[in-house]
């Protein structure tokens, strides 16, 4: 366990309004994104930003399988994998678009964590999805258990990771010259 | 990147500290807790039935009633399976649903196992002085699952019963029953945004009490006039 080695205090009771600005934002944003827009964004999100990119990547490191997007689905010689609603990973895209967008820093650090952490939340996405079809083609009886369970508590360990190292170095103080 | 023990004074709103080191603590944490509920994980649902048969009680429909609620297996994953019965004529958007209709709808026990790893991944990240504030704190984390399991599990098996009549008889309306839009919450992101706020509510109300305190000794301490 860790102990208390901060000049801040990470107890201050005061300091609890990044918590609920985060769930605000998570809110907001995903009012928007997936109740909103929810018949515009989860077939971009589904087709575009997961299936067909994993295709991509699929037909690099297993020419031999023939890899395609069938819609939402991606198929190949060995595996079908269906993405369905809720399983392409946007609310992960959102959680860490809301830490960032929470936390205090200026328009321009947060624009640029929003861009590297989009990017990261896709990298991320498309391992966890290389690792599914993976999974499905050598190792069925663990599916179910990695997608359920352990897939999205690995993503949110990395997020935050990401995340607390970029918060942490927003905080730190400017190295003199 | 800097040194995460050498974090400065708050700047501006920034009071809410995510270093490094308690990111990585909670990483950490989240994938022992996530192993070591894998394993406990028919222990911890069997002492939070109840709550999740309670919490589901409240949800339903007044004229369904639950039958049983008891573990399950769907394509080999672990589920609660509810079974409901309509136990008096029931109106339901111009259609009446006779007695003795019942259904039986599933939610993966793994969902409840989220709140359990995430709570406690928290709440064991988080720096605390001394080992009273830390036995506090997973008091509290245990108070916070049981909400958790109030309120996640009930409302996705409530969810799909409704669904169930809605699929059937009013397809267009799905979306305006509250319940299930709450479902779908629920599962984009809202599993993981509760489990990270009742864990912040509990780390918020164990750091709260050493301040009462403290004002009420300098109050003590001022002389009187």
């Amino acid at each position: 366990m860790s102990t208390a080695n901060v000049t801040q205090s990470p107890n201050s009771p005061s300091g609890f309004g990044f918590a609920w600005r985060f769930a605000g934002i998570f809110l907001l944003l995903q009012l928007l994104i997936v109740f909103q827009f929810g018949d515009v964004t989860q077939p971009f999100m589904i087709e575009r930003a997961t299936v067909q990119p994993s295709v991509v990547l699929l037909d690099t490191l297993f020419p031999a399988e023939k890899p395609f997007a069938d819609g939402d689905t991606v198929r190949s010689k060995a595996v079908s994998l269906k993405v369905l609603r809720g399983c392409e990973g946007t609310e992960f895209y959102l959680l860490l678009a809301a830490a960032i967008l929470a936390f205090a820093a200026s328009w321009r650090q947060k624009l640029l964590a929003l861009a590297a952490g989009i990017a990261i939340v896709f990298a991320l996405n498309q391992l966890r999805l290389l690792g599914l079809y993976v999974i499905v083609r050598d190792f069925r009886e663990y599916f179910q258990l990695v997608h359920v369970y352990f897939a999205p508590l690995l993503l949110v360990a990395a997020l935050v990771i990401v995340f607390s190292l970029w918060a942490t170095r927003v905080l730190s103080p400017p190295r003199a010259a | 990147m800097g040194n995460p023990s050498a974090v400065a004074a708050p700047r501006g709103l920034n009071r809410w500290p995510l270093p490094a080191r308690v990111g990585i603590a909670f990483a950490f944490w989240l994938v022992v807790i996530a192993i070591v509920a894998l394993f406990a994980g028919d222990l911890l649902s069997t002492a939070l039935l109840p709550v999740i048969k309670l919490g589901a009680g409240g949800l339903l429909a007044q004229p369904l009633s639950i039958e049983s609620l008891r573990f399950s297996s769907v394509q080999d994953v672990p589920v609660f399976e509810l079974r409901a019965v309509v136990a008096t004529p029931w109106e339901f958007l111009n259609h009446t649903i006779p007695v003795g209709s019942n259904l039986q709808v599933t939610v993966p026990r793994a969902h409840t196992l989220y709140h359990v790893v995430v709570i406690g991944a928290l709440v064991l990240a988080w720096p605390s002085p001394n080992l009273r504030r830390r036995a506090w704190l997973l008091g509290l984390a245990c108070v916070a699952v049981v909400v958790s399991a109030l309120i996640d599990a009930p409302i996705n098996l409530a969810a799909q019963a409704h669904a169930l009549f809605y699929e059937r008889f009013a397809p267009a309306e799905l979306d305006s029953s509250w319940l299930i839009r709450s479902a779908r919450f629920l599962d984009h992101g809202g599993r993981l945004l509760l489990g990270a706020l009742l864990a912040t509510a509990v780390i918020a109300i164990v750091a709260a009490p050493p301040r009462r305190k403290r004002r009420r000794k300098a109050r003590r301490r001022r002389p009187a006039r």
